[in-house]
């Protein structure tokens, strides 16, 4: 637990600013994984649907790796889009090291926000249609996936998404697209319940 | 969920593990950056002497002349330092794509600033001689440089479609010996020839003669131009 006087450090000091701390006192790290680990553990699920446990793994080595390439980070760009790539990075190793395949884990809020563009706090989802979605997630392409998780769940700007992928906004724009059509498209031709 | 920090500056601690030095990373996008003027810099030379050997071709020099254009223009086109300036342009593209911030560009904007900077490069390079300069050292310095890389050996060496070229043995009233530059001997027929540009017609120099075949070994000429220069800009330049 935090205590009221580094959650007071927390709030206060944006990225780069601990950053800057970091290089001078390893302790300061904490903030930063403090601030990320959630989301990051999140977004790693996301993609690439894997358990908790490789999740955490993947983490770890997410937050090792940036540590080791803190005087890499650019503060010309956002400290949240530069630790997304790592975790972008490491969870394709991951997948490429296990040689494995995408299998859905129920993630029904993509589906909701995708094709509804409602707010998805008050849905009310079944275990009927979180295992539908579960395989419809595992069919689209994973550019595709995580162009729209980036977007739609870690609601993430173009620019933002374009620093995490190393890819042109305007290729941001058409993935976004072109994932929405092919989802509502999986929707129509696999939803049953959804 | 158990926060993973303490975990996590506990192995950063007892592995010993330190952020990698600024250095390291300035020397990493300096390289990218070297690799990409270097690139840039390599595709200007190709197109460069791209520019200078087409233009030593004299196709433009004829393009009122001859009717076969379109032919000779294929022909003057100097494929090798092309391409070379195509790899060129693509390993600069793949560069430009590496170093900070290179891929916010889209594919097509990555390509034009590549093409316009190699263009614009390699325009200049050749209005300043330096694409003269490299040929010669090149063609001086690489076994048979000259055969595959210069146009004026395929433009110039089909006597049947008009064309020949070659050092002038000898010379007899209107009449010059010329051995082709596949060692073929001529008599070549210039009475009614027009003698372009630099062309003073020594024993020794290397000309290029358009005309016709006569009969076996007589060549009829109707245009006579040095082999160095560039036809028309040296005549604008001395003449």
């Amino acid at each position: 637990m935090l205590s009221k006087k580094e959650i007071k450090k927390n709030i206060e000091y944006t990225d780069i600013e601990i950053v800057e701390m970091t290089l001078k006192d390893l302790n300061s790290y904490k903030y930063i994984i403090d601030r990320y680990e959630s989301k990051l553990l999140r977004y790693i699920q996301r993609v690439i649907f894997v358990s908790k446990e490789d999740a955490e793994d993947i983490l770890q080595e997410v937050f090792i790796k940036a540590y080791r390439n803190l005087n890499g980070y650019d503060s010309k760009y956002s400290f949240s889009s530069w630790i997304y790539r790592i975790a972008h990075n490491e969870a394709i190793s991951f997948l490429r090291k296990k040689k494995k395949v995408v299998e859905g884990n129920g993630d029904i809020e993509i589906f909701e926000r995708i094709s509804s563009g409602e707010d998805i706090e008050d849905d009310f989802i079944s275990e009927l249609k979180r295992k539908e979605v579960r395989g419809l997630l595992s069919k689209l392409d994973p550019k595709y996936r995580e162009v729209l998780i980036l977007r739609y769940f870690e609601d993430m700007e173009y620019n933002e998404i374009s620093d995490i992928l190393h890819t042109s906004i305007g290729n941001v724009s058409s993935l976004i697209n072109r994932g929405k059509s092919k989802f509502k498209m999986l929707i129509e031709r696999y939803g049953k319940n959804i | 969920m158990a926060r993973i920090s303490k975990k996590i500056l506990e192995k950063i601690e007892k592995e010993s593990i330190k952020p990698i030095g600024k250095w390291s990373f300035i020397l990493k996008d300096s390289f990218i950056w070297f690799l990409f003027v270097l690139n840039m810099l390599f595709g200007s030379i190709g197109f460069a002497i791209s520019i200078y050997l087409f233009e030593l071709s004299d196709v433009l020099n004829l393009i009122l002349s001859i009717n076969d254009l379109i032919q000779l223009f294929i022909l003057a086109i100097p494929v090798l330092w092309l391409i070379l300036t195509l790899i060129f342009l693509f390993i600069g593209y793949i560069n430009l794509k590496y170093t900070s911030g290179g891929y916010r560009y889209s594919i097509f904007k990555i390509f034009l600033i590549n093409i316009l900077l190699i263009i614009i490069l390699g325009t200049l390079l050749s209005k300043i001689g330096v694409s003269e300069r490299l040929n010669t050292f090149f063609a001086a310095n690489i076994p048979s440089y000259e055969q595959s890389t210069d146009p004026r050996y395929t433009v110039w060496s089909r006597p049947e479609d008009g064309y020949i070229a070659g050092e002038i043995l000898s010379i007899e009233s209107n009449i010059l010996k010329l051995q082709d530059l596949e060692g073929k001997v001529w008599n070549v027929d210039y009475s009614d020839a027009y003698i372009r540009g630099l062309a003073t017609l020594d024993i020794k120099e290397r000309v290029k003669v358009r005309g016709s075949i006569e009969d076996e070994g007589i060549f009829r000429a109707k245009d006579i131009l040095p082999w160095e220069g560039r036809g028309r800009h040296l005549q604008q330049k001395y003449h």
